[in-house]
């Protein structure tokens, strides 16, 4: 019987599959925030926001948005996307009849899909898988001096944006410093 | 009789294994050309001539994902997963599935599956932090 087995082996960047990465200043007290300004960005998209909002909102804080001002909040945040990736594509590439394959899925980028040069020195490639990917960046800083108190980095992938955008910030939320309003 | 009755019914399986593995080729062309529509339509004959080929299977699933029709993509992907225990891509879509369809204990056994079985430290990683979020 003929077998044709597909392995996975994604040509990602290092920084694209670390985990989770968080930083934390020592000595920080998390406990008596109240109010939280989520800063206006123009590196994160609303649904970032508007789900950390909800989160935040989740927790019992109370939530502003807006550009930075004194005195209104205890805490700052502020969300970047570092990466966009709404149309990662993976090569699958196939063998013809009978034996096992062990091609990988390779990941090609943009949109030009085939003939490209990776997808050319690969016989009888194809591409069929597609996801989505995003990566994030948080900061908490202290509203009067700036000091930066917590920061987080995650990149997540998903079926579509709209997952990879749950997902990553679902994934920085597990690791936030604010765990719920006193 | 028995024996003329062994060869008929293997000449017929080659027959389908080679109509599938055509239908296989036609549908994956017509993916890549971003026909997905015809793509959907092609591979469903592929895997339905020969229910046996987990490539077929797979190659289904994942242009049922493309189109959104999420049951069929996860029938077909299990499929290939019950012909193909070791398939990394099955797992690897299985995985985003289930988190897009938001069950989260099912997306919890496809990537701890997959972090057990693959050899590539990156998707190993990456697997990890799905789990991470999925605790």
């Amino acid at each position: 019987m003929k077998r044709l087995a597909l392995s996975l082996l994604l040509a990602l960047t290092s920084a694209c599959v670390a985990p989770t990465r968080v930083a934390t200043r020592a000595g920080t007290d998390f406990s008596r925030v109240q109010t939280v300004l989520l800063l206006d960005s123009a590196t994160a998209s609303r649904a970032v926001t508007d789900a950390f909002a909800r989160a935040l909102l989740d927790k019992g804080y109370r939530v502003r948005v807006g550009g930075p001002d004194n005195g209104s909040a205890d805490l700052w945040m502020e969300a970047a996307v570092t990466q966009f990736t709404p149309d990662r594509k993976y090569l699958v590439p196939l063998q013809g009849n009978g034996g096992i394959v062990l091609y990988p899925v390779q990941e090609i980028s943009g949109r030009s899909l085939y003939p490209s040069p990776t997808a050319a020195s690969l016989p009888d490639a194809q591409v069929v898988i597609s996801n989505a990917a995003v990566s994030l960046s948080v900061r908490l800083l202290e509203p009067r001096t700036g000091d930066l108190l917590w920061t987080g980095a995650v990149t997540y992938e998903g079926l579509d944006m709209d997952a990879a955008v749950e997902g990553s910030v679902a994934s920085l939320l597990k690791r936030f410093p604010l765990k719920g309003a006193p | 009789m028995k024996r003329l009755i062994s060869c008929i019914a293997i000449v017929a399986a080659t027959a389908l294994n080679a109509a599938s593995s055509d239908l296989l080729k036609e549908g994956l062309r017509q993916a890549n050309a971003g026909q997905t529509d015809q793509a959907l339509a092609t591979l469903r004959q592929a895997a339905s001539a020969d229910k046996g080929d987990a490539a077929a299977q797979t190659a289904l699933g994942l242009v049922a994902l493309q189109r959104q029709q999420y049951a069929e993509a996860q029938a077909a992907l299990e499929r290939a997963l019950s012909l193909d225990p070791r398939s990394e891509t099955a797992l690897f879509a299985l995985g985003l599935l289930f988190e897009k369809q938001r069950q989260p204990g099912a997306a919890r056994s496809a990537w701890q599956r997959l972090a057990a079985l693959t050899q590539s430290s990156d998707l190993r990683e990456m697997a990890q932090r799905h789990l991470e979020r999925l605790e």
